[in-house]
């Protein structure tokens, strides 16, 4: 990961830098032990991005809304069909005062959940404490009693990409997104169905069919005849001849075997090698595995 | 089948007439049914061989002992290591005289099974009644009482193909077989693996990987990129681009789309169609259908 954080630095021109909880902390007060790093007295406000999201990120416009009505605090909050499985936060349509938090009401009070994505005033760490804190639960509600509590509702798509079948959809959402804003980016060509994202180090064979809604990672090696389709191919993965992956994560650095058949949610963590011919349906595997025989129903392999 | 039998009349010159039962005759009756067909006046001994087996038929050894023995009827019988389940041929070792027959013993009485290939002097066609009989539990018996029925021991394999998975065992054995007799007849090169036999008016793409175990009928096309092991592809059938197939038996003129995945004992008849991209664990498919979703696990389609 520090090789990661590394890469990025240098190719976005930014310093990253990681505070470490040795303790687990809660929402909040992971902020309040990198206090020393997010306070840099100029009391300018600072982003809390949830990463287990993914969304079309309108920062600028967040600072905008966030000047605008100068509380301590703005949220991005998205709207959902199904309330009542979130967070619903209850707000003033007209101004996006944040009157109270409910959590998984029962009865219908609104339809926004809280979409993880904050824009903080330094003053909010004065309010944390330096132990396990829940931000949505303990910080947050205090400042919506004071009024300083603002909330935007998020132009565009939002997805909860914890689980695996929510990132696939977010995968989509994402690439339907780009094809919007910024279509060059997506790949084009005869072998090409839908949306799909390749990295411009990555390198596709003759004869494959990719797509829709895939996206493969830097360094991938994707051999000739291979069917890809909702499927996210992180770094360094290799996928052999004829091979034909549906509805599936191939971790980093993994590989599929020739004329080997993935689907229904499989999930292959970083090194994870699946030998030729082999049948995964739902397989979760962790890392650093070798799969010789056919995962014929969705289990964990440990 | 009739153009079909026309086909084989003309390649090896022989004439075939086929007898229909509008009843069910037994394994006897037929014989009887047919009696016209089966004497022709000179006295000469005629073959009855079952379909459902395969072995080496050696015909003329077993003429030689007929005529050795001098008995009214001669059977071939097979050396099996769990004769319990079969009917066991009770015999004198060195003449062969078949002293009686035991149906799926209890205790151990001998090994020899009867393995469904006949050679019968025109005389036996005296004792079968035109009425659903057995010839095993009914004719046999008689004449083996009258120390008139002799088997001799099948050199070389033998199986009951009647089941499917039975018949992929009987093409292994068979194709075995033929690598020591007539090793020219199978197929060479990079792209074959093991024992394979294809007919010469078959196409075969490249970048295949065939066998072991695989027999491929006339007219078959098998196109760029597939993996064929341990199966049978009937007359007609078309195997698409990046297909794989395992442990199965395609049935005449059917097809297999592309990225498909076949395997775990499927069958499909005549006539049977499997969309691109899907998957068959066990499917048993009967004729003239499409096939536009998975069978995920093993199943009959009617």
């Amino acid at each position: 990961m520090v090789g990661f954080t590394e890469q990025f630095g240098a190719l976005l021109g930014i310093k990253i830098t990681c505070s470490q909880e040795f303790e687990p902390m809660g929402t909040a007060g992971p902020l309040a032990l990198a206090r020393d790093k997010l306070d840099d007295g100029s009391g300018k406000p600072f982003f809390v991005l949830n990463s287990d999201v993914i969304s079309e990120y309108p920062l600028q416009k967040m600072i905008d809304f966030h000047k605008y009505h100068g509380g301590e605090v703005s949220i991005m909050v998205t709207k959902v069909d199904e309330p009542s499985k979130y967070g619903v936060v209850v707000l003033d349509e007209k101004t996006g005062e944040v009157q109270r938090f409910v959590e998984k009401p029962k009865s219908f009070v609104g339809n926004k959940i809280n979409a993880g994505i904050y824009l903080l005033n330094p003053t909010v760490l004065d309010k944390i404490e330096m132990r396990p804190t829940s931000i949505e639960k303990e910080i947050f509600p205090k400042i919506a009693k004071e009024r300083n509590l603002f909330a935007m509702v998020l132009p565009g798509f939002w997805m909860d990409v914890g689980q695996p079948r929510d990132y696939i959809t977010g995968l989509k959402l994402y690439l339907g997104s780009l094809r919007t804003k910024a279509p060059d980016k997506l790949a084009a060509g005869v072998n090409i169905v839908g949306n799909v994202l390749i990295d411009k180090s990555a390198a596709i064979g003759a004869g494959c069919l990719i797509g829709p809604d895939v996206s493969i990672g830097q360094n991938c090696v994707i051999e000739d005849g291979v069917r890809l389709s909702h499927c996210a191919i992180m770094q360094g993965a290799r996928v052999k001849k004829h091979a034909c992956i549906s509805g599936a994560i191939i971790g980093w650095h993994s590989t599929i075997g020739q004329w080997a058949r993935v689907e229904n949610m499989t999930v292959l963590g970083e090194d994870v090698h699946l030998s030729d011919e082999v049948y995964s349906n739902g397989g979760i595997v962790l890392p650093h595995k070798e799969i010789k025989n056919s995962i014929v129903k969705p289990e964990i392999v440990m | 089948m009739l153009s079909c039998l026309q086909e084989f009349e003309a390649s090896l010159g022989i004439k075939i007439v086929c007898s229909r039962e509008y009843e069910p005759m037994g394994t006897a009756g037929p014989l009887a049914l047919a009696r016209d067909t089966l004497i022709d006046g000179s006295g000469d001994p005629f073959f009855v061989l079952n379909s459902d087996v395969i072995s080496q038929y050696p015909l003329k050894q077993m003429m030689e002992f007929h005529k050795t023995h001098g008995g009214e009827a001669s059977i071939l019988v097979t050396k099996v290591d769990e004769p319990s389940k079969y009917g066991v041929v009770v015999m004198d070792e060195l003449s062969g005289r078949v002293h009686r027959f035991v149906e799926k013993p209890q205790v151990f009485v001998g090994n020899k099974i009867n393995a469904g290939m006949y050679l019968l002097n025109p005389e036996v066609l005296d004792r079968i009644e035109m009425r659903p009989t057995s010839i095993e539990k009914e004719v046999f018996p008689k004449i083996a009482q009258e120390n008139k029925l002799f088997a001799m021991v099948m050199p070389g394999f033998w199986m009951d193909i009647g089941q499917p998975k039975d018949y992929l065992t009987g093409l292994k054995l068979y194709l075995e077989s033929l690598r020591k007799t007539h090793p020219e007849k199978l197929m060479d090169g990079p792209n074959v693996l093991g024992n394979v036999l294809v007919d010469r008016s078959a196409q075969i793409g490249d970048r295949c990987l065939i066998g072991p175990d695989v027999c491929i009928g006339p007219d078959c096309i098998i196109e760029t990129g597939v993996r064929l092991s341990r199966c049978t592809i009937m007359r007609g059938v078309k195997v698409k681009r990046h297909a794989c197939i395992l442990g199965s038996i395609i049935g005449w003129h059917s097809t297999v789309g592309q990225w498909a995945r076949v395997e775990n004992m499927t069958v499909f008849g005549e006539d049977v169609h499997l969309s691109d991209e899907m998957y068959s664990n066990g499917g048993v498919v009967l004729p003239h259908k499409q096939i536009n979703t998975s069978i995920l696990s093993p199943k009959i389609l009617m």
